[in-house]
């Protein structure tokens, strides 16, 4: 799925795109689909404020095999809604520094996109109820594994690791009986 | 983040970390120490004999999964000589066991073996869904609880087995010594970390994923692509094991082998002699044959309230005297079909195990 569907681009901010694959019972946090599709930004604020990102899950699949059913936001979508209106209320927390986030106009430093900024976007714009099983203390909750492309995200850098277009993550609850 | 070569074959990428030992290895070599661990787990502790007919304890989880799996592979790599079982205990929870049972029925054709389901319906004519209307969603997993340990006991007895193997991970026996010891539970704190447990005259039950973490099993499972089931009971979860568990996860994350450190503690608890007398003394229940501590043995009681529609009022103990006082149970009373143990001679027809359902 490399560079087929990214239309290099002067003009518009540049995203890449992404598949998030949920395992052990992590889908039912996000609604029930265990394939996403999404597209991010590929530079965002280094304090990870998904504000200014519209929401762009080009779709949603119960199974890998499934071709979507209900595309829950459409990519590209004309009116960003507002930041405020998922699950996210207004004050948002860095729980790295602990001290609230400043209103996203007034930092304007950004990184390359990371795994870390992707976990919050899936809180704030994905998460369809109790953030909490989700995120603790600004990453993944302890019991949650991480794979990126097939590999254990311990190998990758965690959090820090950059995201590319194409690439793959999956995230699976360990903590589902046995 | 440059690719990091495997540390024990050298050649392919890493892509696991195992939280063990914190070393990168790769894909196949994480399948080959995952599994001769599990190997060593079950010849350093004399777990099997040739011949031996073993039943593993299926759910349709992810632990019991791998399980039956490696337990299949390992079998046939190192020609143990194993006759292996699926046993699937029916609770009788829509939208809860009857999904997962379906996972355990796929594992049965993937894997190639018998498959007994035994179900609390036609064990004690009542199902979690008719005991959870009676008596609410509080104390629901006590009935639970007993119900499922008889019936794998009993289900390994129809199938003629000489042990049950079960799912139980490095993280589960780590969550239960906590609990035990938050408990004051000392008694049981040895029972539960041995890795194999036979009581008078049960089946021996053993768990060869004692040193097994739930990272790697889960991982295992991913990379195998293995069929199981998650989702969670949807009656009243046990709190205080979940409880125990999130913060067992926290002290893996900031310590990864802690896990294994306080099994290590669990088993250098000795049970002094004179606390070992006051437990009591193994008997038979007069009423169904199961091995009990009283003359009735947990489950008869419990069933016997959930009969005379008493099971609101408390649980075991308490429960026992209220119906001691109010005379004798009616004689039209449902029973648990009377146990007898397998003793060599199979008791019941061994085709039973072919429940090809
Ligand atoms: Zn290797
Ligand atoms: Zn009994």
């Amino acid at each position: 799925m490399a560079a087929s569907t990214h239309t290099p681009s002067t003009s518009a901010p540049a995203t890449i795109s992404l598949k998030i694959e949920f395992g052990g019972g992590l889908e039912l946090l996000f609604g029930g689909a265990r394939s996403h599709q999404v597209r991010i930004p590929a530079f965002v604020p280094l304090n990870n404020s998904t504000a200014s990102a519209s929401p762009a899950v080009i779709a949603s699949f119960s199974s890998t095999t499934e071709t979507p059913t209900s595309p829950t936001t459409l990519a590209a979508s004309t009116t960003p809604t507002s930041p405020t209106t998922p699950i996210t209320p207004a004050t948002l927390v860095d729980t790295i520094s602990g001290s609230r986030l400043k209103d996203h106009d007034g930092d304007k430093r950004t990184k390359a996109a990371d795994v870390e900024y992707l976990i919050h976007y899936m809180r704030d714009w994905m998460l369809t109820e109790r953030p909490e099983l989700f995120m603790e203390a600004g990453t993944v909750r302890p019991g949650i594994l991480v794979l990126i492309n097939d590999t254990d995200w311990e190998l990758e850098g965690e959090g820090e690791c950059a995201l590319k277009d194409g690439d793959e993550i999956v995230f699976i609850s360990t903590l589902h009986g046995g | 983040m440059a690719p990091r070569p495997c540390a024990l074959c050298q050649k392919a990428k890493a892509m696991v970390k195992r939280p063990k030992t914190g070393q990168q290895i790769c894909r196949d070599c994480f399948f080959y120490v995952f599994e001769t661990e599990v190997h060593n787990t079950i010849i350093q502790s004399k777990l099997f004999s040739p011949g031996d007919r073993v039943a593993i304890g299926a759910s349709g989880g992810k632990d019991s999964t791998v399980l039956a799996y490696v337990m299949k592979t390992l079998n046939e790599r190192y020609q143990y000589g194993l006759e292996l079982f699926l046993l699937s205990i029916d609770e009788g929870i829509t939208g809860y066991r009857d999904d997962s049972l379906e996972t355990v029925k796929r594992n049965q054709q993937q894997y190639d073996m018998p498959l007994k389901i035994l179900s609390y319906n036609e064990l004690y004519g009542w199902t979690m869904d008719a005991i959870v209307s009676q008596v609410g969603r509080k104390n629901n997993c006590t009935f639970c609880g007993v119900f499922r340990r008889q019936a794998l006991d009993r289900g390994a007895a129809m199938l003629n087995v000489d042990h049950i193997v079960t799912g139980h991970n490095a993280d589960d026996i780590a969550e239960t010594v906590l609990m035990n010891i938050m408990r004051g539970d000392i008694a049981r704190l040895g029972r539960c970390t041995s890795i194999c447990t036979q009581g008078e005259d049960t089946i021996c039950r053993s768990k060869p994923f004692k040193y097994a973490y739930e990272k790697e099993i889960v991982m295992y499972a991913y990379f195998k692509k293995l069929d199981y089931f998650s989702t969670e009971c949807i009656y009243s979860p046990d709190a205080y094991r979940g409880h125990a568990r999130a913060f067992l996860k926290d002290l893996e994350a900031a310590r990864p082998s802690a896990i294994i450190d306080i099994i290590h503690s669990g088993e250098a608890f000795e049970i002094k002699e004179e606390i070992k007398a006051t437990q009591k003394v193994q008997q038979t229940c007069q009423r169904c044959g199961y091995m009990s501590s009283n003359a009735l043995c947990k489950a008869c009681t419990l069933l016997e309230g959930l009969e005379r529609g008493m099971a609101n009022s408390g649980i075991t103990d308490r429960v026992r005297k209220k119906m001691e006082a109010e005379g004798p149970a009616p004689e039209n009373l449902r029973n648990i079909p009377f146990f007898t143990q397998a003793s060599g001679s199979p008791a019941i027809a061994v085709s039973v195990a072919l429940d090809a359902t």
